[in-house]
């Protein structure tokens, strides 16, 4: 039992187990070998490198489509307003002569102004002394 | 041929020829790394196709950076590793076909004979969790250093020697339990 034991330490098992076909290495090795004709080497000389339209074809794209956005809004802003009549250019025309008006101004300008008895009686009618007490005294 | 001389005969032009020499030197040995990882042969088969593959299409990028040994071990490993986690299966079958084997130890009491206790091991580090087994493989059945395992994984030296040793101790405890049953 102490053999057993003493089995994996010793380095007894290091031979490697299992079953193989026979001839089993050297077939495998004819098939190996044959790898170079199935799968030939892409040499680096024979990759082609990208032309010259190749590298600039991006930008030339990028400016083309500028050039054609600048085409259409220069024709587009250039074309006479066929539909506006004149009295459209006249209302443009006269806009600055329309007066402004603050929307909530028109309520504080109808309002009167209050008097100044007007303004003692509400005071006195809510206890509220008008002046003080010793510039009223003699 | 050493690694150099195989290097050697690629930079000079002798790509199929150095090839073939990398398929000499090293694939019975990576047919058995990759076994001890995915364990059923068929599937071992594919896989050294597919990594024959990639050391060859990846050959012109080698820069001799690494070792030519280390770069090709960890393309083993790492297609391995990918089978393993793509078909997440574990090599069922191949554990099924140990315990056969397993089962067939006569005398629990006699001293095991190598073959018995080859199959014996073989099914315990097919019960390692992937990378403790890839671990294990390279440094058990291989030989490794750590530092060499370490530019193959792309882990700490610290971490492959934890690994390991769990491992160990997991295939050990294993193996322990079977003998004395």
């Amino acid at each position: 039992m102490k053999e057993n034991r003493d089995i994996l330490e010793n380095g007894v098992l290091r031979g490697r187990s299992g079953s193989v076909p026979s001839d089993y290495f050297d077939s495998l090795q004819r098939r190996l070998m044959a790898i170079p004709q199935d799968y030939p080497l892409i040499h680096e000389e024979t990759v082609r490198k990208p032309g010259l339209w190749m590298r600039v074809r991006p930008y030339a794209a990028l400016a083309a489509s500028f050039a054609l956005i600048l085409a259409v809004g220069t024709v587009a802003m250039r074309r006479p307003l066929e539909n506006v009549d004149d009295s459209t250019y006249e209302q443009l025309l006269f806009a600055d002569m329309i007066p402004h008006m603050d929307p909530y101004s028109g309520d504080y300008q109808d309002e009167t102004e209050l008097s100044s008895d007007e303004l003692l009686e509400y005071l006195i009618c809510n206890n509220v002394q008008p002046y003080p007490q010793d510039l009223t005294a003699d | 041929m050493t690694d150099r001389e195989i290097l050697d005969i690629y930079r000079n032009g002798g790509q199929q020829r150095a090839f073939n020499e990398i398929v000499k030197a090293y694939s019975e040995r990576l047919y058995w790394h990759v076994r001890s990882i995915v364990g059923s042969h068929d599937d071992t088969d594919d896989l050294l196709q597919d990594i024959f593959i990639k050391i060859w299409a990846a050959l012109p990028s080698f820069r001799g950076e690494a070792q030519l040994f280390t770069w090709i071990w960890r393309i083993a490993t790492n297609e391995a590793l990918n089978f393993l986690k793509k078909n997440r299966r574990n090599s069922v079958s191949s554990i099924e076909d140990m315990s056969d084997a397993i089962s067939r130890i006569p005398d629990e009491n006699a001293p095991l004979d190598g073959d018995e206790a080859q199959r014996l091991l073989s099914v315990a580090v097919s019960k390692l969790p992937p990378v403790q087994r890839a671990v294990f493989s390279m440094r058990y059945y291989d030989e490794l250093k750590y530092e060499e395992i370490s530019d193959i994984l792309g882990s700490s030296v610290s971490s492959l020697k934890a690994s390991y040793h769990f491992a160990y101790e997991k295939v050990k405890d294993y193996l322990l339990k079977k003998i004395s049953q």
